[in-house]
């Protein structure tokens, strides 16, 4: 692991903190608080200002050790919790987080941030003073010069530290210094040792590794964890024993006995260090070797030893034992609840890709298989298509993660959010668990942002003249996730005055995006909001922006081959609705010919086939009848301007003309046909982007391969239907306008 | 930066480059960029797009999209023959890499040229963009234009010029 990819896991884990940090005091706001949420919000706090050491992260230190006090003071029930900390919490943990992003140059040199970073400390000042000696609050307040935690030097408190770190832990980019370094900002090192024991003849002496020990005295109130924690991205590969102060001198004779060094002299280092006195040493060593002869169990007989000889009470051990038997638990705990692993997105992505050549190749040979006579094969390939689609859905699932994680965020913007506008408003949160590819998870963060605080902005009324609409005081505001017919909806919906169509519409003919004799449906209409340049809101707010957002929002949407819908009712509320295909990168689709060229439609779209027979051309624009209903339909040979001397259905162009099928398609509430030559049925298909060169081609989403080794085209049904009813629109205009 | 100083660095000692033939016409393309040569076996052409865009080819799993090099350097669509090749080429000054094939009528071969041998592009009188090139040589008393992928290829500009089409 080089210096930057431990500073990448810096980052992500204090970002993980942070939101851990945000979810406790969103719970403490709601006015629940107990220890473990104090003591998980404090490991948090702490964790970041641990890992910040290591690197040298000062400014991080700096800030996080004042709130980490407070905290810690809260934990031992020295000050409660009140609304007024939470909310200068809420501002720490924010500049936590700014601090985190920033360099350390960009930290200092940033007057700003700075000075957000000493007005947060005297805002946490009062609960730092209060009932504390003059010593404490010297420890609480900002100490910009030294960051070294003042000792009290009347308790004696001795830590052991023996490290090995493993050899190659300079070539990852880690340097003990900074370990020690940092170990000097926990406490005062007392002693340190360093063992060269290990060194080399020079002539194999490679300067990139590590051969020096270090066997170190620390004085410091921290707790073993925090010790431990210093040495977090060095414990691989690495001997690290720390020993807690008045450790029973077993402990250390089990020490020596582990660590790779002659016996003899490390125990001479240990006196030197101060942590042992000769005589007891001796007779410990001396004690135990005599009792190697008979053959006990190592470990109870340590604690014989040390019993026999009177060095420690037997207080002392079970105490200790004690102490061993939790640490343990407390490690177990940690990984059990942490079952994850971490794996690099784009090693994900290739055993998705390589899963997609899987399927395409199970295809090749299902129809390989499928010429023969040979039923037993015919059979395996069966079984094997089987497999194969289960291996696809489970490698599909590993990308999927709960949209939970992107709802959480916004109980934090929704609580900012309705203080600044005076606002009360509720966040319901429905179908967290519902999961959806994390690419667009990510990429959903913005759009969502948006159209939750437009409706904040917008939709929910103030608390004045909520109540006049007789409407109770709290507005609520929802977030849902759903599965709908191969989709993902995430729905937006708030209780508040609903979307003005009138205004909508005025506005809409102001700025000139319709003419005033366009007749418009209400979801057209709607449509509208997402036009660049369209704000209905009459006063800019800093809110919801410039109007400038809603077309950003559709464009980001639309890019995830999702759509979005307005459903909205006067007085009452509106709900904005995100679809999304449930992944990007293999799908469901259904195989048709136009021309002698493959296209693919994702079967989530098709309603149905039927055989396209009469036919209206209206105005130069195909339709169909489809039970009553007049259903716009594009042919593909037309749209796409395909040659009428392609190879394979030359022969039979006339007959295919005839018998030209009609896939019924719909997405996001509209409905209109595609018009083919053959339909060729299911198939399972990996998207192959097409590349940035064909990005501006219309209507052709990606590109896919056949099982024959041939290349088909995606459709992208979306824009195709805008096509077809884009179009529709602008005829109709061209109709009214000519009258 | 990398590749700048790469250039330089080449520029000073031998480079290899791989000479094609379309048409009558000798190109070279620095070896670097060149990934493979396949034999042309179909393409599958792509709706609505100019005509330097042949289309797309599977290469192992992966789409790959032709260009008609003849087309782009303003001369006659390239006759598919028996012999006609793709040179698949690899560009990585974009954010992702990007690998396009080439069409030509024949490859010939390696040759080295020391930088000595390479001479600026004629500021007028080639017939093709003077960005395109990124030198002239001489071999077997012959000329060979070296062609600079990353201009003469850009996927951006290609994009523009595919957007240019569909409107």
């Amino acid at each position: 692991m080089s210096l930057d990819a431990a500073l990448q896991t810096f980052f992500v884990e204090a970002q993980e903190h942070l939101e851990s940090m945000e979810s406790v005091l969103l719970q403490m706001d709601e006015g629940e608080c107990d220890s473990e949420m104090l003591n998980n919000i404090f490991r948090s706090a702490h964790t970041i200002k641990g890992s910040a050491g290591i690197f040298g992260l000062n400014h991080i230190v700096e800030f996080t050790h004042v709130v980490e006090n407070i905290l810690d003071r809260a934990r031992e029930n020295e000050i409660t919790i009140e609304a007024k900390l939470i909310d200068v919490l809420f501002k720490c943990r924010d500049h936590i987080q700014a601090l985190v992003k920033c360099t350390p140059e960009e930290a200092l040199s940033d007057i700003q941030l700075k000075d957000t970073g000493t007005e947060l400390h005297a805002l946490l000042a009062p609960w730092a003073a209060e009932d504390l000696n003059t010593v404490h609050e010297k420890e609480t307040l900002p100490n910009i010069e030294n960051q070294n935690q003042p000792v009290t030097l009347d308790k004696n408190k001795y830590w052991h530290i023996s490290l090995r770190l493993s050899k190659d832990c300079l070539q990852n980019g880690m340097d003990p210094l900074s370990f020690i370094k940092f170990l000097s900002t926990i406490g005062e090192i007392k002693h340190i040792k360093t063992l060269a024991d290990n060194f080399p003849d020079l002539a194999s002496f490679n300067p990139e590794l590590l051969y020096f020990a270090y066997e170190i005295s620390l004085q410091s109130e921290a707790s073993l964890e925090t010790i431990e924690n210093t040495f977090m991205f060095v414990q691989d590969g690495s001997d690290i024993n720390i020993l807690p102060p008045e450790t029973e001198l077993g402990r250390y004779i089990e020490l020596i006995e582990q660590l790779p060094e002659d016996n003899q002299r490390l125990g001479e280092i240990l006196i030197d260090c101060g942590a042992l006195t000769a005589n007891s040493l001796q007779q410990a060593l001396n004690q135990q070797s005599s009792d190697i002869t008979n053959q006990f169990d190592e470990k109870p007989k340590l604690g014989e030893v040390l019993s026999e000889n009177n060095t420690v009470s037997k207080e002392v051990i079970s105490a200790a034992l004690d102490k061993q038997s939790k640490n343990p638990n407390k490690t177990i705990d940690n990984t059990s609840t942490n079952k994850q692993i971490r794996v690099d997105s784009d090693r994900l992505d290739l055993l998705i890709n390589l899963i997609g050549e899987l399927v395409i190749n199970q295809q090749r040979i299902d129809i390989l298989a499928n010429k023969t006579t040979n039923t037993p094969l015919i059979e395996a390939v069966g079984d094997f298509e089987g497999f194969t689609e289960q291996i696809r859905d489970a490698a599909l699932s590993l990308r999927m993660v709960p949209i939970g994680g992107i709802f959480q965020r916004f109980k934090r913007v929704v609580r900012d959010t309705a203080q600044e506008l005076n606002k009360e408003i509720e966040l319901v949160i429905e179908g967290a668990d519902t999961e959806l590819d994390r690419l667009m998870v990510e990429k959903l963060g913005d759009p969502l942002t948006h159209i939750v605080r437009n409706a904040m902005d917008h939709g929910i009324e103030a608390v004045d003249q909520r109540i006049e609409a007789g409407k109770s005081a709290q507005g609520q505001l929802k977030l849902s996730a759903y599965h709908e017919a191969g989709h993902i909806v995430i729905a937006i919906s708030d209780n508040g005055r609903g979307i003005d169509k009138e205004r909508v519409r005025a506005k809409a003919i102001d700025k000139g995006i319709i003419h005033e004799d366009n007749v418009l449906t209400d979801n057209e209409l709607y449509q509208l909001i997402f036009h660049p340049g369209f704000s209905t809101a009459e006063a800019v707010t800093s809110i919801s922006g410039r109007g400038v957002g809603m077309d950003v929002v559709k464009r980001n949407v639309e890019s995830l081959q999702g759509s979005i819908e307005i459903d909205s009712a006067s007085g009452k509320g509106s709900t904005f609705k995100i679809r999304l295909p449930l992944t990007l990168a293999i799908i469901d689709g259904f195989h048709v010919e136009s021309k002698g060229t493959h296209f693919i439609i994702p079967q989530a779209t098709i309603i149905e086939c039927i055989d396209l027979v009469a036919h209206v051309d209206i105005e130069g624009r195909h339709c169909i009848n489809l039970r009553g209903d007049m259903i716009p339909y594009l042919a593909m040979n037309e749209i796409f301007n395909l040659a009428e001397s392609q190879p394979s259905t030359a022969l039979t162009d006339d007959k295919a003309q005839q018998r030209a099928e009609l896939v019924i398609v719909q997405f996001g509430g509209n409905i209109a046909g595609i018009a083919v030559d053959k339909l060729n049925g299911e198939i399972q298909t990996v998207v192959k982007p097409l590349g940035p060169i064909f990005k501006p081609l219309k209507g052709i989403g990606g590109s896919s391969l056949l099982g024959s080794g041939e290349i088909a085209f995606i459709l992208d049904i979306p824009q195709l239907i805008e096509l077809a009813i884009g179009s529709e629109i602008q005829i109709n205009s061209n109709q009214e306008s000519q009258r | 930066m990398t590749t700048t100083e790469e250039k330089n660095a080449t520029s000073q000692s031998v480079s290899q480059f791989l000479t094609f033939t379309i048409g009558q016409e000798h190109f070279g393309m620095d070896l670097n960029q060149t990934r493979e040569i396949i034999e042309y076996a179909g393409i599958t052409q792509v709706p609505l797009m100019p005509q330097f865009l042949s289309g797309v080819i599977n290469l192992r799993g992966e789409v790959v999209p032709v260009i008609d090099l003849s087309v782009r350097l303003g001369r006659d669509p390239i006759k598919i023959h028996k012999r006609t090749c793709v040179i698949v080429i690899e560009l990585h000054s974009f954010e992702q890499h990007c690998v396009l094939g080439l069409l030509a009528d024949a490859v010939n071969e390696v040759i080295e040229l020391p930088a000595t041998d390479i001479e600026e592009a004629p500021a007028f009188g080639a017939q093709i963009r003077a960005e395109f090139i990124q030198g002239i040589a001489k071999a077997d008393d012959e000329f060979i234009v070296l062609l600079d992928a990353e201009k003469t290829l850009s996927p951006i500009e290609l994009a523009h010029l595919v957007e240019a089409e569909l409107q």
